[in-house]
């Protein structure tokens, strides 16, 4: 699973909202790089966009979780973006899609996170 | 033989009880062999492997000690695998060896001398006497290591000593139900676990998968099992007990770590069942060999997750019915090319093995090698599957020949 190397890439949309891009296999040897985005930005709304992951185990399923925690207690939110993909299919069976939002794409995650 | 009667058929069993108290595990073997030449026989005691691939014969001190025996591939695995004696050549007798409905391995015995053809009666007391072995093997096995040797093939990894000592039995039954479980890989599980009760009226059934591997998932596994063990022997029921392991991974985890997770509650009167869905795969409700319902309410955020919106539902069983659980290391098991093993080859097997009338415990020990070969390598993930039958018939199939009247097929 991780002779695939993730990348991430960070974008500010305004002070407080940023979309950190991932693409690749996102799992325990890989949630460190997308962290290291995530942790590049001080925006406290943060869309994470997945709509180029492939592969999503538990490990980063645990992160998203931690980020959505540590952001609320911020005042901010987090949104995942990406719902073609087999992360989707993940966060619908583990129901995490309850405890954050999860948009199609990216300019309506950005869209919900701005309004 | 046919002439040895009861009396020295008691001396066997008396001499193999008194001998336990004070034997050592490595003495188990010598112990028994010597209580049976009373009755003109000797025994080997064979142990399946925690693979559950291969029987291995308990090491005898100045013997050579048999090579391993294939489960799929040999007499003696026939009759671990069919919970039913096979007659052999010599004249010997592979006879089944569990601990209630537990699949310990199998003993063989042999005729000492020139002997009598074994009838319908020796068959019933040897297979008792290896009902005793079998209990007397689990009483043995902690105190000391010898016994859980011979059953490992490879060392055991941290996480897997940890969960294998926390786990019960991979099979038990009462006469209205049986449960049985498989655990892969098994030298080096991750965070998967299972647990279950069978009290009164009612079966309790939990799977458990915690994120991430290795020790810091064995010990979340550890700790929601405990948590929900706690609450339910306190009287709780199933969002206690959920709430309970909530709690239990918070305290203790304060950075966050969940485990996924169904709780369970069959009425083993009605059929009744109740259960939480913790963000775990669906429950497969299974009848007459076909997928009937993939169960898919009561769905709450998993285990470690504080969740206030907590619902059981509702599901009514018909007799015979089979209630399958699994981990997504089963369904999303990968071949080298990226092919998944999937829900509907998982149903297609239970149904099959169904059909072929074996023990519930063998379906289970076929899906779960089914699902390693279609790896063809290390598992990426652990691999549990738990399942309950409603049946008295199913439960009675996984318990040796002497306790029910069966057409067992003819030794080959």
């Amino acid at each position: 699973m991780t002779d695939q190397i993730l990348t991430a890439t960070t974008e500010k949309i305004s002070e407080s909202l940023a979309v950190v891009t991932a693409v690749g296999e996102l799992d325990r040897g890989s949630t460190g790089i997308l962290g290291g985005a995530v942790d590049a930005t001080d925006a406290v709304r943060i869309v994470v966009d997945l709509s180029g992951v492939t592969f999503c185990d538990s490990a980063a399923l645990n992160y998203l979780v931690q980020l959505h925690l540590r952001l609320t207690g911020q005042d901010g939110v987090l949104a995942v973006a990406g719902s073609q993909s087999f992360v989707l299919r993940t966060l619908r069976v583990t129901n995490l899609e309850r405890l954050f939002p999860v948009h199609a794409t990216v300019a309506q995650a950005v869209e919900a996170l701005s309004s | 033989m046919t002439e040895t009667g009861e009396a020295e058929w008691y001396a066997v069993l008396r001499k193999i009880l008194n001998a336990a108290h004070l034997w050592q595990p490595g003495d188990l073997a010598e112990r028994v062999d010597e209580a049976l030449a009373d009755v003109g026989l000797s025994a080997t005691v064979w142990l399946i492997d925690y693979e559950q691939a291969a029987l291995h014969a308990l090491p005898r001190p100045g013997r050579e000690t048999p090579a391993p025996l294939p489960v799929d591939a040999s007499l003696a695995g026939r009759a671990f695998a069919r919970v039913a004696t096979m007659p052999g050549d010599g004249p010997r007798w592979w006879v089944p060896m569990v601990d209630g409905t537990d699949r310990m391995g199998v003993v063989e015995y042999r005729a000492r001398g020139p002997a009598a053809a074994g009838d319908e009666t020796f068959v019933r007391r040897c297979e008792m006497v290896s009902g005793l072995i079998g209990h007397l093997i689990n009483t043995t096995s902690d105190r000391g290591d010898h016994l859980d040797r011979v059953r490992r093939s490879r060392p055991m990894s941290t996480a897997s000593e940890l969960l294998w000592q926390l786990l019960p039995p991979l099979t038990a039954s009462c006469e209205r139900a049986v449960i049985s479980a498989v655990l892969q890989p098994c030298y080096e599980v991750g965070g998967d676990g299972f647990d279950y009760a069978l009290d009164d009226d009612s079966a309790y059934l939990v799977i458990l998968d915690a994120v991430g591997k290795g020790v810091p998932a064995g010990v979340a596994c550890a700790v929601a099992l405990a948590a929900i063990r706690a609450s339910r022997r306190a009287g709780g029921g199933l969002v206690e007990q959920a709430r309970a392991a909530d709690a239990a991974l918070i305290e203790q985890f304060p950075e966050v770590r969940f485990v996924t997770g169904v709780l369970a509650e069959l009425r083993l009167d009605t059929g009744r069942l109740r259960y939480v869905n913790a963000g775990h795969p669906r429950p497969l409700l299974l009848r007459s060999g076909r997928l009937v319902k993939e169960m898919d309410a009561a769905r709450r955020l998993p285990l470690g997750l504080d969740d206030p919106d907590v619902e059981v539902a509702e599901e009514a069983l018909e007799p015979e019915d089979r209630l399958l659980l699994y981990t997504d290391g089963v369904t999303e098991a990968r071949t080298p090319e990226g092919d998944q093993f999937g829900r509907d080859r998982l149903v297609d097997l239970v149904e099959r093995n169904a059909a072929a009338g074996l023990p519930a415990p063998e379906t289970l020990r076929r899906l779960s090698h089914a699902v390693l070969d279609h790896q063809g390598g290390p598992p990426d993930d652990d691999a549990t599957l738990l399942m309950v039958q409603w049946s008295s018939a199913a439960a009675r199939s996984a318990v040796p020949e002497g306790a029910q009247p069966t057409e067992e097929d003819e030794s080959p």
